[in-house]
C-alpha cells in the first residue's frame, strides 16, 4: 500500500495519552453536584409470580429519595433491541435472577444499598424452566404469551440424503458450547440529569446511543426528541452494552427526582442481570468424498436465549448461515430453533453465533480430516468459497473475500511447515525429563459477515466542520468500545484532507451533536463508518475549494489539497485551511453517508450478510497429562480484513481476540444451578491473566474491497473465533482425546485421559460410517 | 467517623471519613481522583491499583482506619515519576491501550515492577501483573510497554 500518509501506518491512538494519565472520564467516574444513587433490586428467584412489593419501609429510610416500581413507569415498561419484550420494573411476573423489580435513589451509595434489603417483596415460585430442550416439549411451562420459541430456522439446499449416501466417510458429533461472560473490565454505569428545558441527559455506556434514545422514549413515554445520550468511551463492551443496560432506569431516576443520578452495576449484578454469549447445542453430521470435497451437511442447533428476546433472534440466524464455515457443502439441511428459559439473559457477544457455530463445524473439519488421512489445512483448502461461488444456504458471494489466501498463508508458517519437529519437543526439550507433557498443533479457520445484514437499517454518516483555525472537528455517531476506530477514522480523514492527526479534534457517540453512524457492532465500524468518513473529508475538501476558488482566481476543480491547505494546479497558488475559513459564507461542513450494501434476497431477519471477513489460526498447545492443565504457548493469526489502516489496531484486536478464545476454550463458563448464577465474582468466573497470554503472531491478508474506505473491511469479531476450536483440533493432536464441550477443564481432560475410550472419538456420540 | 492524613501523589490531604470507608471511594469520591478505576471491588481484577508506601494494593481492600501517614501514589502522580512518566509514554507507543480502563492499574503495577526489578525478564513480567486482569489486549502489548521503558530507563 504505497503513497500514503497514514494509511497503514503504526500510529498511536488519539485517546492513548488520556488514558494513561487517567483524564479520561467514563462512565463510572461522572458525578454532579446534588447527585443521587440509583440501586436496582433483582428478583429472588429465576421465576416467580411477584403477589405484592412493599416499599413503605426502604421509603422511611433516612437519605432514601425515591423507590421506584413499575407504576411509575408511564410508557410500554418494555425494552429489548429485536422486540421489546423484557420490563423496565416487573410488573407481575419475574422469568431471571437479573429482573428488576424496584429501584432505588438515595442520597448516599450506602443508603441506597440498605434500602434494597427494605423493600418488601412476596413471591409466589413458579415452575422452572433451566432446560432448553424441554423448552419445546408441548407441556412445558410458558414463558411468554407467544409460546417458548423465539426464532426458528429451516433451510435445505440440494438433497442431503443422497449426498450422505455418495459419501466415502460422514462423522457426526454433538457439540456443547457454554454461556460465557463478557467481563469487561468497567461494569455498566452512567450518569442522568434533566434539564429545566426538559432535555433529559443521559451520559452512560453503550453501543448504540440512538436507539438508546429510541429504547429510553418507547419505554416511558418520554419525547425522544428532548433525550440526549452522550456515550463516546466505555471501558469494554464486545456487545454486552449493546443491549440497553442503565439507560433507562438512570432516565426514569432523573425524570421522577429531578435530581442528577448515577447508577453503577457491581460486579455480581452484572455477572447476573447481564446478557451473556448464548449456550448452543449443535449436532452435526457431515459427509465428505475420498477427494476431500464436502458432500452433505445437516445441522441442528438449538439455542438457550434465556428470559428475554434481546438479540437471540439474529443470533440465531448466524448460527445458520454460518454452520457450514467458509465451506462450500452442495446437499445441506439446517434446522435450528432459538428458545426462551429461566437461564439468565444472552444476546450480542463478539462473533454473534457464528462463533458457535465454528466451534461445532472446525472441529468436524478436523474429524474428516483425520478419517480420510489427509492435511487438515489441505481439507479446509480443497473446500473453501470463493468470490462468485454460491454458499451455504444459498447466498452469493460477491465482495472482495480471501479465505483461500489465509489458509495458503498458514500452510507455508514455519509453525505449520515444521510441526512435526515442534510437536517433539515438548516439555521445554528437557526431552525424557516432561514425557508427561505432550505437545498438539492446531487449526481452524472462520469467516463472518459485516454489518447487520438483509432487511436491517445498515448506514454509517459523518459531518467534518472546519475550525476556525484550520484544524476540523470530525462528528461520528459510533462508540469508542476499546477497539481503536476513532483513530483509524481520524487516519482515514487525516489522508484525505492530507493534514496530521492531531489537527483533528473527534466528537463521538452524541446524539446531540453526530449524525447517527448506526450500531457499534458486527464488524462494520472500520468499513462502514470508514467509508462514510472519508465521503465526509472529500465533500469538505469539495466545498473547502469552492470557497477558494474566488479568492484564489482559479476554477475549483483545478484546485486540490495537500499540507493543510487547497494549492492550485500549477501548486505558485495556496491558501490555508485557516484562511479559508475566515472566508465570508458561513462554517463549512463535509457530509458523507454510506449504506452497507444488502443482497437482493432476505431469507430471515438480518439473513443473509453480503460483505464478509475470515481468519485462519493456527495454535500450539502443550497438555499436563498429570495435572490436565492446557497451555497455549504459541497463536498465529492470519485475518482477511482488506487493507490494515492500523497495524497496532489489528494487531491489538487479533491479540485480544486470542486470549478471548483461550478462556472460552478452557476456562470461561457462567456456571447455572436452577436458574441462579453460580460463580458472580473474577476469582470464581476465570478469564485468562498475564500467565495465560500465548507468544502471538497477525500476519493480516490485504485483500481490499473497493466499497470500503481504502479497501479496508473490519476485523473485530472474526480475530476471536477460529481460537477455541483450534484448541480442542490442538488438544486431540496432542492426546488424542477429541473434547466436544467447552470449556476444556483440567479436570475433564484428566478424567477423559482415566478413562480414555469415553471420550475417544468413536464414543457413545460419535460415529464414524466408511463406504 | 475518623480524620486521616496522607499523603496522595506528594500532595498531603487529611479526609474524614467513616474508618471502613476504602482508599479507593476515597480517592474517587473525596479527592476527585477518578484515574483510579474499580472493575470488582474486590481485589480479584487489579483496576484499582495504587502505590502504598510504593507497594502495589489494590485500594479496594485498604480501610481509611489504616491509611494515617500512608504515602499513596495514584495514575495522576505519575507523570510526575522517571518510572512512571517512562511507562506511560511506551504504553501509548507499544499499542498497549486500548479500552484502556485497566491501564492505571496496570501501570502502577509495572511502576513497583520496574522500581525492584529494573531488566525484568518475561516470566517476572507476567508474575508482576499477574495481579491485573485485561480483556482487550490479550497482554502482548502491555508486555511490549514494560519492556520498551525497562530498556529506555537502562539507557
Amino acid at each position: 500500500m504505497g503513497g500514503y500518509k497514514y494509511i497503514g501506518k503504526r500510529i498511536p491512538r488519539i485517546d492513548a495519552r488520556a488514558k494513561v494519565d487517567g483524564s479520561l472520564r467514563y462512565p463510572s467516574d461522572l458525578s454532579a453536584e446534588g447527585m443521587i444513587w440509583g440501586r436496582v433490586l433483582r428478583s429472588a428467584h429465576p421465576h416467580a409470580r411477584i403477589l405484592s412489593i412493599d416499599t413503605a419501609e426502604a421509603e422511611r429510610l433516612p437519605g432514601v429519595v425515591a423507590v421506584l416500581t413499575h407504576k411509575d413507569v408511564g410508557g410500554t415498561n418494555r425494552f429489548g433491541i429485536e422486540r421489546q419484550d423484557q420490563p423496565v420494573l416487573c410488573e407481575d411476573r419475574v422469568r431471571y435472577v437479573g429482573d428488576a423489580v424496584a429501584l432505588v435513589g438515595a442520597e448516599t451509595k450506602e443508603i441506597a444499598e440498605r434500602a434494597l434489603d427494605l423493600i418488601r417483596v412476596e413471591y409466589e415460585p413458579l415452575t422452572l424452566l433451566d432446560d432448553p430442550r424441554a423448552a419445546l416439549e408441548p407441556g412445558a411451562v410458558r414463558l411468554h404469551e407467544g409460546g417458548n420459541v423465539v426464532h426458528e430456522l429451516h433451510f435445505t439446499r440440494g438433497d442431503a440424503a443422497a449426498g450422505f449416501a455418495a459419501a466415502d466417510l460422514v462423522v457426526e458429533r454433538t457439540y456443547r458450547t457454554q454461556m460465557m461472560d463478557h467481563a469487561f473490565l468497567e461494569c455498566e454505569a452512567g450518569l442522568a440529569r434533566l434539564g429545566d428545558d426538559g432535555v433529559l441527559t443521559v451520559e452512560c455506556c453503550g453501543q448504540y446511543a440512538f436507539r438508546d434514545v429510541t429504547q429510553i422514549a418507547r419505554a416511558l413515554d418520554y419525547p425522544p426528541e428532548k433525550i440526549r445520550m452522550i456515550e463516546p468511551y466505555t471501558g469494554g463492551a464486545f456487545g454486552g452494552k449493546d443491549e440497553v443496560t442503565v439507560q433507562i432506569h438512570l432516565a426514569l431516576l432523573a425524570l421522577k427526582t429531578r435530581r442528577p443520578c448515577k447508577i453503577w452495576l457491581s460486579r455480581e449484578e452484572h455477572f447476573i442481570s447481564c446478557t451473556h454469549r448464548h449456550p448452543v447445542e449443535i449436532r452435526m453430521k457431515t459427509g465428505v468424498a475420498r477427494d476431500g470435497k464436502l458432500v452433505a451437511h445437516e445441522v441442528q442447533a438449538l439455542q438457550d436465549g434465556g428470559a428475554y428476546a434481546s438479540l437471540t433472534g439474529p443470533v440465531l440466524c448466524l448460527v445458520v448461515e454460518h454452520c457450514c464455515g467458509p465451506y462450500l457443502v452442495p446437499n445441506l439441511r439446517v434446522d435450528g430453533w432459538a428458545v426462551y428459559t429461566n437461564n439468565g439473559m444472552s444476546g450480542a457477544y463478539r462473533g454473534f453465533g457464528a462463533t458457535q457455530a465454528h466451534v461445532a463445524m472446525e472441529s468436524q473439519m478436523d474429524l474428516l480430516a483425520r478419517g480420510l488421512g489427509m492435511d487438515p489445512l489441505g481439507l479446509r483448502a480443497r473446500n473453501v468459497i470463493r468470490k462468485g461461488d454460491t454458499f451455504g444456504i444459498g447466498q452469493e458471494m460477491v465482495m472482495a473475500f480471501a479465505v483461500d489466501k489465509t489458509i495458503e498463508r498458514a500452510m507455508a508458517h514455519p509453525l505449520w511447515r515444521d510441526r512435526e519437529r515442534i510437536r517433539g519437543a515438548a516439555g521445554d526439550g528437557a526431552g525424557a525429563a516432561r514425557r508427561w507433557k505432550r505437545r498438539g498443533i492446531g487449526v481452524a479457520t472462520c469467516f463472518q459477515g459485516s454489518g447487520l445484514g438483509k432487511g436491517l437499517p445498515d448506514y454509517a454518516a459523518t459531518t467534518i466542520e472546519l475550525a476556525g483555525d484550520g484544524s476540523v472537528n470530525l462528528f461520528q455517531g459510533t462508540i469508542e468500545i476499546g477497539q481503536g476506530s476513532y483513530t483509524g477514522l481520524a487516519q482515514v480523514a487525516a489522508e484525505i484532507l492530507d493534514i496530521p492527526i492531531e489537527r483533528i479534534t473527534f466528537i463521538g457517540g452524541d446524539t446531540g451533536r453526530t449524525l447517527d453512524s448506526g450500531t457499534t457492532t458486527a464488524s462494520r465500524v472500520m468499513y462502514a463508518a470508514g467509508e462514510a468518513t472519508l465521503r465526509a473529508a472529500r465533500d469538505l475538501v469539495a466545498k473547502m475549494k469552492e470557497r477558494a476558488a474566488g479568492p484564489m482566481g482559479a476554477p475549483a476543480e483545478s484546485l486540490a489539497a495537500g499540507g493543510g491547505a487547497i494549492v492550485s494546479g500549477d501548486g505558485r497558488r495556496s491558501m490555508s485551511f485557516a484562511e479559508i475559513a475566515a472566508l465570508p459564507g458561513g462554517p463549512i461542513r463535509g457530509e458523507g453517508w454510506f449504506h452497507i450494501p444488502a443482497a437482493d434476497r432476505e431469507f430471515s431477519m438480518g439473513l443473509p450478510h453480503l460483505v464478509f471477513c475470515s481468519n485462519t489460526q493456527i495454535v500450539l498447545v502443550e497438555v499436563d497429562t498429570l495435572t490436565g492443565e492446557v497451555a497455549v504457548l504459541k497463536a498465529v493469526a492470519f485475518p482477511d480484513c482488506g487493507t490494515v489502516i492500523n497495524p497496532i489496531n489489528v494487531e491489538g484486536q487479533s491479540e485480544g481476540g486470542i486470549v478471548m478464545g483461550i478462556g472460552y476454550a478452557l476456562y470461561e463458563e457462567n456456571v447455572l444451578e436452577k436458574g441462579r448464577f453460580m460463580n458472580t465474582g473474577l476469582s470464581t468466573y476465570i478469564v485468562p491473566s498475564s500467565w495465560e497470554a500465548p507468544e502471538i503472531e497477525t500476519i493480516p491478508v490485504e485483500e481490499p474491497e473497493g466499497t470500503g474506505p481504502f479497501g479496508a473491511r473490519s476485523v473485530a469479531e472474526v480475530v476471536t473465533t477460529p481460537t477455541a476450536p483450534a484448541i480442542l483440533n490442538a488438544i486431540e493432536d496432542a492426546i488424542g482425546i477429541r473434547f466436544t464441550e467447552m470449556p476444556v477443564t483440567p479436570e475433564k481432560i484428566v478424567a477423559a485421559l482415566a478413562g480414555e475410550s469415553a471420550y475417544r472419538r468413536g464414543d457413545t456420540e460419535g460415529t464414524e460410517e466408511g463406504h | 467517623m475518623i480524620r486521616v492524613g496522607f499523603t496522595v501523589n506528594g500532595r498531603s490531604v487529611s479526609v474524614e471519613t467513616s474508618p471502613t470507608r476504602t482508599l479507593l471511594d476515597i480517592l474517587r469520591e473525596d479527592l476527585g481522583l477518578t484515574g483510579t478505576k474499580e472493575g470488582c471491588g474486590k481485589g480479584e481484577c487489579g483496576a484499582c491499583t495504587v502505590l502504598m508506601d510504593g507497594r502495589a494494593v489494590a485500594s479496594c481492600l485498604v480501610i481509611a482506619a489504616g491509611l494515617e501517614g500512608r504515602d499513596v501514589l495514584t495514575v495522576e502522580g505519575l507523570a510526575g515519576d522517571r518510572i512512571g512518566r517512562a511507562l506511560q509514554d511506551a504504553f501509548v507507543e507499544a499499542g498497549a491501550v486500548q479500552c484502556g480502563y485497566c491501564i492505571p492499574g496496570f501501570l502502577m503495577a509495572a511502576r513497583a515492577l520496574l522500581a525492584e526489578t529494573p531488566s525484568p525478564s518475561t516470566e517476572e513480567i507476567r508474575e508482576g501483573l499477574s495481579g491485573n486482569i485485561c480483556r482487550c489486549t490479550g497482554y502482548v502489548k502491555i508486555f511490549d510497554a514494560v519492556n520498551l521503558a525497562a530498556r529506555r530507563l537502562a539507557r
